[in-house]
């Protein structure tokens, strides 16, 4: 072969890799493009980490082998049980994410950091954590997590790559195991988000010494020095959405709906927060000192470099855009709806055609209608005196609006995703449960409610006010007495009498337009349509003839009663599947999460035993350890976690769980099984003890929990006592 | 992010309806419950002299194999042997059967009447109850704190075979005793009833350690066909002494009286024992 031609052969080589390294470049591109408008949750993908799957003890005996020469053997063995009981409750609570496109992000941005630094690489791992904190903590174990939420908040991979370098060096300045007394004794979390707090809380030294560390790696990878400050604002300000942007007080206005302006406030609430903020009583220190601090460190460093991006910006937008969507799931799941509800005005301003979003608006304003139901405003809207910011102008339009006004307008919403995609099941669904959240509201009545829209009405009372203005008022006061003599007109004066009817605007004591009656001219289309009465009614007759059955049951006799309870004690069930039982012992109230742990073991062992003694199939999704789980099991779960986790704020009434869909696939997997759900929790003092267990099974056809049983017992939960309960719970779904 | 683990027991486990009666009764569905048990009571008044001026205390008195005379002791406690039957009927109900069995030697308060001695009378007492449980709070029978109360027939055997000695010399010997307690026919008996809160503590599927605290209340009757002249005896509490006629001195009456007066100092009893669940 000559020159030439091994010329020519290295030139087809070439062009042959580069056509392949192409092919795949724009098969993985392509294979990671996320479309937006069907936008599904982010799932972990791939195989489960190790650090998943071994058990805690394991974790701990291994560490046991390493040199703390800080700690006695006692409080190291306090310490290892601390670290790992924590940091294992987190990765098996579903949140925890991995081989996720945000995941992999944020491991290059850590590998490019790391790239002149193979042991400390080798000693980390990173997830990303499904929460709306702007929060990152590392763990003694170097694990390092970053929070959705921070992502969402983030302007640049600089300003990531800054808050990796501080969590590195708070690995390598070994700050947990200093920190150690600390934690320890403030373990009092309830939440996972309060969980996440406290696994990221070290002493302020700590704090400034990390951020004086990090600044080492930042530099040596070459990013700008201005982004390293600017951090810190993103911090400052983690606390407002994502984004400052106006709302248009005509962002709810079409052709059937308008909002009066009376509804939003002349001036929103300013932003309060301040660098030099009183950090007495914080974890951190505030950020006028950090920013202080690290600006005298920044004088050691010279050469800066010049990019707020190393890897490839697109990716780094993608992967922000996802923790944005990412948190208006979050929000939803956690009914924080006012929040769900600006942040999908911002996603809306970049993606206006998004299903994804049309759905989780609909989600938010059913949400806000069910729960509005039973609870208070406050409880449901949160208190709009604490919302600063835009966002304050919806905060202040919902808290305004009343009961019946939330109602309507949330019909609305529902009802115009409902009419944009039509052959979407969850809007279908989700519509059904509006009308009859709206026909269960004492306050609605379908004959307040016009079948000419707002501007109609607007446009006839101008003009009838020119004609003569006395007319109106009378007609108001004949709308008043509407019902009272219907029964005797004929069928054409009753069209005619409501044709009147129609045509009389609602007015105030001055003669005005009455906007504040802009919400009976909301549901025109549905006035206008028999079907949207009938559901109505539909609903009224089965309520009244529910609590009809209601109060005939109470007149059963005893042995009626313990037929009729008899027959309806067993679920007549073959098979379930059995989620990790969601299980919180506590003493004096703070969190023991060693005893958790091994009460969950207790609770799960007894499912399976008496499962086993009452033949019951189980689908056991439990198994953490010994490599049994799945990332697909691992997946399921966690939609079934936030599924308990939303149920709980809706307690026993009715609800649209955000991942109908997900559970529907679900569904497919499980095939006929029930979902058994178990909490538990063990309350103890030095002196006392209690607990309590709930087995809630859940029907992922209808997304409802069908049955109950609940247990208070004031005594210690030894294996054997709690063994008579869970029989007895596992036994119920069986025979029938 | 309401994976409020602390809310959820105070939310859902308080708000969500309370659906606990079962339909399989019994613990992991065993609804018959065995039991081996005592119900001792400690005589702490009696025995160390609290109740009588002398000191002595309600001791028992018993004759010496030579007959030389009585070896007393302290009475501490009175110690009877059970078995018991209880079916679980429901959730919380359960209804059953305990049979007893104790031999007492009645604890005199004085061994000496004006100038005999006695050795103390021996009973075979056997005891039968009809009794209902009621399982307290949120437990499930048979766990848990358990409120039972019970009636039933008692027996009082008196032993003729036991060895007794009486004398009307402080210091005499065995010559006297047979005719100290006579052959008296028949048992006395007597009615019960009783109270009784106990926790069951499980220890093994089938095995739990019964504990509680048991309230008593009885009558004896006297139930006298003996056939002994009652004009030829002399009563060893009634009568007083009667040197010329020493027969038949503890008459069935008297051995009422003691009994019913020792079984006053015993109206709160411990319950201790072990039920088998099949």
């Amino acid at each position: 072969m000559n020159l030439s031609t091994s010329m020519k052969v290295v030139s087809v080589l070439k062009l042959f890799v580069h056509l392949l390294f192409c092919t795949l470049f724009t098969y993985g591109a392509w294979s990671q493009e996320i479309n937006w408008n069907n936008y599904s949750r982010l799932q972990a993908q791939g195989k489960v980490p190790e650090i998943f799957l071994i058990s805690t003890q394991d974790k701990i005996e291994q560490d046991l082998s390493k040199d703390r020469k800080d700690l006695s053997t006692e409080d190291e063995k306090k310490f290892l049980e601390n670290i790992h009981y924590h940091m294992d409750d987190l990765l098996r609570s579903g949140l925890v994410l991995f081989g996720d496109p945000a995941t992999d992000y944020v491991r290059k941005v850590a590998d490019n950091l790391l790239k002149n630094q193979p042991k400390l690489k080798k000693q980390l791992q990173f997830y990303t954590v499904k929460s709306n904190l702007t929060n990152a903590f590392s763990t003694d174990q170097g694990v390092i997590f970053v929070t959705l939420g921070l992502l969402a908040q983030l302007e640049n991979e600089a300003q990531l790559a800054y808050v990796l370098s501080h969590e590195i060096a708070h690995f390598q300045e070994n700050h947990v195991e200093k920190s150690y007394s600390k934690v320890v004794k403030g373990t009092n979390a309830t939440t996972y988000d309060d969980h996440i707090r406290q696994l990221s809380n070290y002493s302020k030294d700590n704090e400034l010494e990390a951020d004086k560390v990090g600044v080492k790696l930042y530099h040596q990878a070459g990013y700008k020095k201005s982004e390293l400050l600017s951090t810190f604002d993103v911090l400052m300000y983690s606390y407002l959405p994502f984004d400052e942007v106006v709302l248009p007080h005509d962002y709810f206005n079409t052709d059937l709906l308008f909002v009066p302006e009376i509804y939003f406030p002349e001036k929103v609430n300013p932003i309060l927060a301040e660098e030099e903020y009183d950090d007495d009583k914080s974890s951190h220190p505030n950020i006028r000192k950090r920013k202080d601090a690290i600006k005298e460190v920044l004088k050691d460093y010279n050469d800066w470099g010049s990019a707020e991006f190393q890897l490839d910006r697109a990716e780094f937008e993608k992967v922000r855009k996802i923790a944005r969507f990412e948190g208006v799931h979050r929000d939803l799941i956690d009914c924080k709806y006012p929040d769900a509800l600006y942040s999908i005005f911002l996603l809306e301003l970049e993606d206006p055609n998004s299903e994804y979003l049309a759905l989780a608006k609909a989600k938010a304003w059913l949400g806000i209608a069910s729960l509005m139901g039973y609870k208070t405003k406050s409880d449901v809207l949160g208190k709009v005196k604490d919302v600063e910011g835009e966002s304050h102008a919806l905060a202040y339009m919902l808290n305004k609006f009343t009961k019946l006004q939330l109602f309507t307008v949330a019909m609305r919403q529902v009802e115009d995703a409902y009419k944009k995609y039509p052959d979407n099941k969850e809007l279908k669904k989700m519509r059904t449960m509006m009308i009859d959240e709206l026909a269960d509201l004492s306050t609605f009545k379908l004959k307040d409610y016009r079948r000419i829209t707002y501007q109609t009405a607007l446009d006839r009372f101008e003009k009838a006010r020119l004609e003569d203005s006395l007319a109106i008022v009378a007609d108001t006061v004949e709308v008043s007495n509407a019902d009272e003599s219907d029964e005797n007109l004929s069928k054409y004066d009753k069209i005619k009498k409501k044709r009147s009817e129609e045509m009389v605007a609602p007015v105030t004591e001055d003669n005005e337009f009455d906007v504040e009656k802009f919400h009976f001219f909301a549901l025109t289309d549905l006035m206008a349509n028999p079907d949207f009465g009938n559901e109505i009614d539909e609903f009224r007759k089965d309520k009244k003839l529910k609590a009809e059955e209601i109060s005939n049951n109470r007149r059963l006799s005893g042995k009626e009663k313990r037929e009729k309870y008899k027959e309806e004690y067993y679920l007549g069930l073959e098979e379930f599947v059995l989620v990790r039982p969601f299980v919180y012992e506590d003493y004096y109230g703070d969190a023991d999460m060693k005893g958790s742990v091994e009460f969950e073991q207790i609770i799960r062992e007894s499912i399976l035993q008496n499962a086993e003694r009452v033949n019951l199939k189980v689908l056991d999704y439990t198994n953490f350890h010994k490599e049994k789980i799945t990332t697909q099991q691992y997946n399921e779960q966690a939609i079934l976690t936030d599924y308990l986790g939303q149920k709980v704020m809706y307690e026993d009434h009715p609800m649209f769980p955000v991942d109908y869909t997900a559970l529907s696939e679900l569904k497919r997997d499980a095939g006929d099984a029930k979902i058994l759900f178990v909490l538990g929790n063990h309350h103890r003092t030095r002196a006392t003890h209690g607990f309590s267990l709930a087995f809630l099974i859940m029907d992922l056809t209808s997304g409802e929990v069908e049955h109950e049983r609940v247990y208070n017992v004031r005594k210690k939960p030894r294996k054997l006592l709690l063994n008579s309960y869970v029989y007895e719970a596992i036994e119920s779904l069986g025979k029938k | 992010m309401k994976n409020k683990m602390k809310y959820f027991f105070i939310v859902c486990l308080s708000v969500w309806s309370l659906n606990t009666v079962a339909q399989t009764p019994g613990y992991l569905g065993k609804k018959n419950l065995f039991s081996i048990h005592s119900t001792p009571s400690f005589r702490i008044l009696p025995a160390f002299g609290l109740l009588d001026s002398g000191g002595n205390g309600f001791r028992t008195y018993k004759a010496r194999a030579n007959g030389s005379g009585l070896d007393s002791k302290t009475k501490v406690a009175r110690i009877d042997f059970r078995v018991g039957y209880m079916r679980v009927l429901s959730r919380k109900l359960q209804l059953g059967a305990e049979f007893g069995y104790e031999h007492m030697v009645l604890p005199l308060q004085l061994y000496t009447y004006d100038n005999f001695r006695s050795s103390s009378p021996e009973f075979n007492i056997y005891g039968g109850y009809i009794k209902v449980g009621v399982t307290s709070g949120k437990f499930i029978a048979p766990a848990g704190f358990t409120n039972t109360v019970g009636i039933g027939p008692q027996i009082y055997s008196f032993d003729q075979n036991a060895n007794y000695y009486f004398s009307s010399d402080i210091y005499g010997d065995l010559s006297d005793s047979i005719a100290a307690f006579p052959n008296y026919g028949g048992p006395m008996w007597g009615i019960n009833a009783f109270y009784q809160l106990s926790y069951r503590v499980l220890l093994a599927k089938f095995l739990s350690l019964e504990l509680g605290l048991r309230l008593k209340a009885g009558v004896v009757f006297n139930g006298d066909r003996t056939s002994i002249d009652l004009n030829a005896v002399s009563s060893v509490t009634n009568s007083g002494y009667d040197p010329t006629i020493n027969r038949a001195f503890w008459t069935k009456r008297d051995l009422k009286d003691a009994v019913l007066y020792e079984n006053s100092f015993n109206l709160a009893q411990f319950r201790i024992g072990l039920n088998f669940v099949f």
